[in-house]
């Protein structure tokens, strides 16, 4: 038999659901919550209860936002005429972190996978080629990942805003920072020098 | 079950999909092995050194061990650069990679076949049609459906292609003939100009759905709806939305 009760079972299954737990990290976890911060759990059954019920996605950007108050789509950010295109929610974040780009956003919820099923449509491509067509986008910034199903993706959609007379950029990619050139894939260092700038 | 364990292989990744958190589970083409299921443990972690090099169109040498149906990786060597593929070039390698999935079992030992791709990849930059229907030729031949075209074909008579028993000739003109001369031309993978490229994928495309058990080739259907958007973009058209699809996989 096992020894956890019912609850602190379900609890323990619950919490392996995220991702990089195992069984013993979740158990640490659950007896963590019950033992040392009955506070912190309710505090945290609440928030997640709240952002279930509360976040959805941005029929603009398919970002996650609440309806209220979609920090992206708003009318300063339409302002500069640029959207950028990224795979996932997370790359959103990174480029919002780290970049001064503060224009809007498209986030594609993955990239063109047909052995997957993951066509056109499953990426909002359509809802992207009306936002394309309403004028109000001047540049397109591609920024899927450097991958072949990335490469693929930005063609396509490239070819997407093309039709609709959009300028297309993509994001440039080479050698990291701080990086030396003798450890970099031979891949990375031939895009770098294939792209390389006039100074 | 007996283990195995399989030193610098020759391989193309044909596909790769995420696998737990941090490893990743890649279908190889190899020319002793055919196509493989391996998992690559911890190449999609943050600090992996092989990510770079685990993608389709990159040549490498694959090491594995297997026990069973999914073997594990356990050394990958890039062997010289990918072929440089962009843009419809891509989206017809990865149509080349779906054949291969979807008709090749797993294991089956293909080495010409594994040659006929290598010798696919870089053509499909510069004449990719006739390349894709040699290709496809090959691909048929190597699992024992391949077509008939016998050497007495002439290329002034037209033919109807009965599988069964390959070209008949026909009197009359048809939807279902093919010319002689684009028939040669497949033969000899030497074809040019649209009317046998145009016979050559007729015949081709009605081979391969015989062995599709019916389901469309997800690949074509994306290729159809890039070359509407490119139409639709060099004659300054607005293009309507892709069509939507009901195929899924």
């Amino acid at each position: 038999m096992t020894a956890y009760s019912p609850r602190l079972g379900r609890l323990i299954e619950a919490l392996r659901r995220l991702p990089g737990v195992g069984p013993k990290s979740a158990q640490r976890m659950a007896l963590h919550l019950l033992q040392r911060d009955r506070e912190g759990a309710e505090y945290l059954a609440r928030a997640l209860g709240e952002a279930l019920s509360g976040i959805e996605r941005c029929p603009r950007t398919r970002m996650f936002c609440e309806p209220a108050h979609c920090g992206f789509c708003s009318a300063s950010r339409a302002k500069a005429g640029q959207l950028c295109v990224v795979e996932n929610p997370a790359d959103l974040i990174a480029i919002e972190n780290s970049t001064p780009y503060r224009g809007r956003y498209f986030v594609l919820g993955g990239r063109l996978s047909p052995l997957d099923g993951i066509g056109p449509e499953a990426l909002g491509l359509d809802l992207l080629a009306e936002q394309l067509a309403d004028g109000t986008v001047q540049e397109l910034i591609i920024a899927t990942n450097p991958t072949v199903e990335g490469e693929a993706t930005a063609h396509y959609i490239a070819e997407l805003a093309r039709a609709r007379n959009v300028k297309v950029t993509r994001i440039a990619h080479g050698v990291p920072m701080g990086g030396e050139l003798e450890y970099v894939d031979g891949g990375t260092l031939s895009h770098a020098f294939a792209g390389r700038q006039l100074l | 079950m007996q283990s195995r364990r399989v030193e610098l292989q020759p391989a193309y990744l044909l596909h790769t999909r995420g696998y737990g958190d941090t490893s990743l589970l890649i279908e190889a083409f190899t020319p002793e092995y055919g196509r493989v299921g391996l998992i690559a443990k911890g190449a999609r972690g943050p600090r992996s050194k092989t990510r770079a090099y685990l993608q389709p169109l990159q040549p490498l040498l694959l090491s594995w061990s297997a026990r069973g149906e999914l073997g594990t990786v356990t050394g990958i060597e890039a062997q010289g650069q990918p072929v440089p593929l962009a843009g419809e070039a891509m989206f017809c390698a990865w149509y080349a990679n779906e054949l291969l999935m979807r008709l090749c079992a797993r294991e089956d030992p293909h080495p010409i076949l594994f040659a006929a791709y290598v010798s696919l990849l870089p053509r499909l930059r510069e004449d990719r049609e006739p390349a894709l229907r040699a290709f496809e030729c090959r691909l048929l031949d190597e699992l024992g459906y391949g077509l008939r075209l016998p050497a007495d074909l002439e290329p002034g008579l037209r033919y109807r292609y009965d599988w069964e028993r390959g070209p008949l000739p026909v009197g009359e003109d048809g939807e279902e003939v093919f010319a002689g001369s684009s028939l040669i031309a497949l033969r000899e993978d030497r074809l040019r100009g649209a009317g046998q490229l145009q016979d050559a994928r007729r015949l081709l495309r009605q081979a391969l759905h015989r062995q599709l058990a019916g389901k469309p080739l997800q690949t074509a259907l994306l290729l159809r709806q890039l070359r509407q958007l490119e139409s639709a973009g060099s004659s300054g058209l607005a293009a309507v939305a892709p069509p939507a699809t009901d195929a899924k996989p």
